[in-house]
């Protein structure tokens, strides 16, 4: 218990709970504010996963007094010790069950993210080559690189029977699809897919995913973190759907091509837990690719609205004024 | 433009509006624990409430507060627990400012536990001391706002008592001694 009167151990503390006033204050403003449009999520998520590592040595610097005993029995509006001496039944510390939560979290975290990195890192020796693309679809992609004022990236296809669609590197950029891919689409869809990477490339969603990346990497115990993270990737999608309708015009063809990547788990694997996972995974999954093809039909190819940095800014200092006073 | 000025009030009035009931949810999560465990850490007004409301037999107060140091009585803040451990804190603040001038920490012996004090001070030098027939020790040192201060601590009964004033080193000896019954 005492380790969360340490420096570190109030940090941690601080980080989670200011995370999740932050998460809460900001939900308050989409729902006030009617913010719906997603680079203005994307800018307010941002202060979720941000203020957090900041703000504690801030409130500390401003204030030694802040984590005394005085400050948190006067002066504070949550004090978060007081939940974390309980024990449940005389018997389970209140701290052990938060320390078991930052652990899982952590837990997952190198699981989910890290793992998979040290993976993709490892030398493959069955690495399938890239292949030559049987479609050229390069006047295409010359096309709307001309539209965009974008360099022309390479183009990679890999031998996969399902669909692939991503854009790797950060200075030099490549595309990298599928064979199913190129099999598949139309020429429309084709279009609003390969426009849909090159705003990933244009608006520097690699940076800017590998800078909240290391954000998140920072709080890697922190469930808001986890959470906010991959919210942060989905209204990155979005923000590129909506750029790519409006430069293309042709929300349907985006619409569809967005369709082709629902993933259809084996039914032969649900029952295992592995399985469950999987089935669980591809639910999101599709979830997420269901509500970007709403999202596209039902917004067409409007403009976004302005961005409203007044409510933005009283945002931040509601939400810096407030977690002021949780210890 | 006068429904965009009341859309705009609205949106105003319902944010101000959700951010009062978080803070108010907020000193509801706050206040939760001490309904939960009442013997927990918390402020009380007077001393007595402190022995009735979680059975602590003998708070320790200085029996000898001389005019001449300037201090309030009765004891401005306390601030008292049962669990996980028994500790009291009793301040006592100065009659020309609202900063405390004197401070007695009671802790129990067993949890080896040294309770921050809201006087700070940087320690110029300690040395051993007899309070009555208990042994004490007595640090001299110097205040946040450069003014001397003093600290003496001993183990009385179950208790560690710390006894830190910005008083001179006699004084705080007599208060210390006044704290301890007569055998």
């Amino acid at each position: 218990m005492r380790f969360f009167d340490s420096y570190i151990g109030m940090f941690i503390v601080q980080s989670f709970l200011h995370s999740f006033v932050a998460l809460v204050i900001i939900e308050i403003a989409f729902y006030s504010w009617e913010i719906r449009d997603h680079l203005a999520r994307f800018r307010y998520r941002l202060l979720v996963l941000t203020l957090p590592i900041f703000i504690f040595p801030v409130y500390q610097l401003i204030n030694p007094d802040r984590g005394s005993m005085y400050f948190r029995e006067n002066t504070a509006l949550f004090n978060f010790n007081k939940w974390l001496a309980i024990r449940m039944w005389d018997i389970i510390p209140l701290y052990a069950l938060f320390f078991a939560l930052l652990s899982g979290t952590a837990l997952i975290f190198f699981l989910q993210e890290i793992l998979p990195i040290i993976r993709e890192r490892l030398p493959k020796p069955n690495r399938r080559p890239y292949l030559i693309p049987q479609r050229d679809i390069n006047g295409m992609l010359e096309d709307l690189c001309k539209k965009l004022g974008a360099a022309k990236p390479a183009v990679r296809v890999l031998d996969e029977s399902y669909p692939i669609l991503f854009t790797a590197g950060v200075k030099n950029h490549a595309i990298i699809l599928s064979k199913a891919l190129l099999e598949k689409f139309t020429d429309n869809q084709m279009e609003g897919a390969l426009a849909h990477e090159l705003v990933h490339i244009i608006r520097g969603s690699g940076i800017k995913t590998q800078i909240i990346y290391i954000l998140r990497m920072l709080m890697f115990y922190n469930p808001v973190s986890l959470i906010e993270f991959r919210r942060l990737v989905q209204d990155d999608e979005f923000i590129c759907d909506g750029i790519t309708v409006s430069l293309t015009k042709k929300p349907d063809a985006l619409a569809s091509a967005i369709s082709a990547f629902h993933s259809h788990p084996k039914e032969d694997k649900a029952a295992r837990l592995s399985g469950v996972k999987e089935t669980i995974e591809s639910h999101s999954h599709n979830l997420l690719l269901k509500e970007r093809v709403l999202r596209i039909q039902e917004r067409g190819v409007a403009e976004s609205p302005e961005f409203g940095w007044v409510k933005f800014i009283l945002t931040t200092l509601i939400i810096l004024k407030i977690n002021y006073m949780v210890v | 433009m006068h429904i965009r000025i009341t859309q705009q009030l609205k949106m105003v009035f319902s944010f101000a509006l959700l951010i009062t009931l978080l803070v108010v949810v907020l000193e509801l999560i706050n206040w939760a624990p001490s309904v939960i465990e009442t013997e927990s850490l918390r402020k009380y007004k007077t001393i007595e409430l402190v022995k009735r409301k979680l059975h602590i037999e003998r708070v320790y107060i200085p029996a000898y507060l001389p005019e001449d140091l300037n201090l309030k009585w009765p004891p401005s803040e306390i601030y008292a627990q049962k669990k996980p451990f028994v500790m009291v804190i009793t301040h006592f603040q100065q009659r020309d400012s609202r900063e405390p001038g004197l401070i007695v920490h009671q802790v129990d012996a067993k949890a080896d536990y040294r309770p921050e004090s809201k006087i700070k001070f940087r320690v110029k030098r300690e040395s051993k001391i007899l309070i009555k027939d208990r042994e004490g020790m007595l640090v001299t040192a110097i205040c946040e706002d450069e003014t001397p201060c003093n600290q003496v601590s001993w183990r009385e009964g179950n208790f560690m008592l710390t006894v830190i004033g910005k008083n001179s080193q006699r004084d705080i000896i007599r208060i210390a001694r006044s704290m301890i019954p007569d055998s």
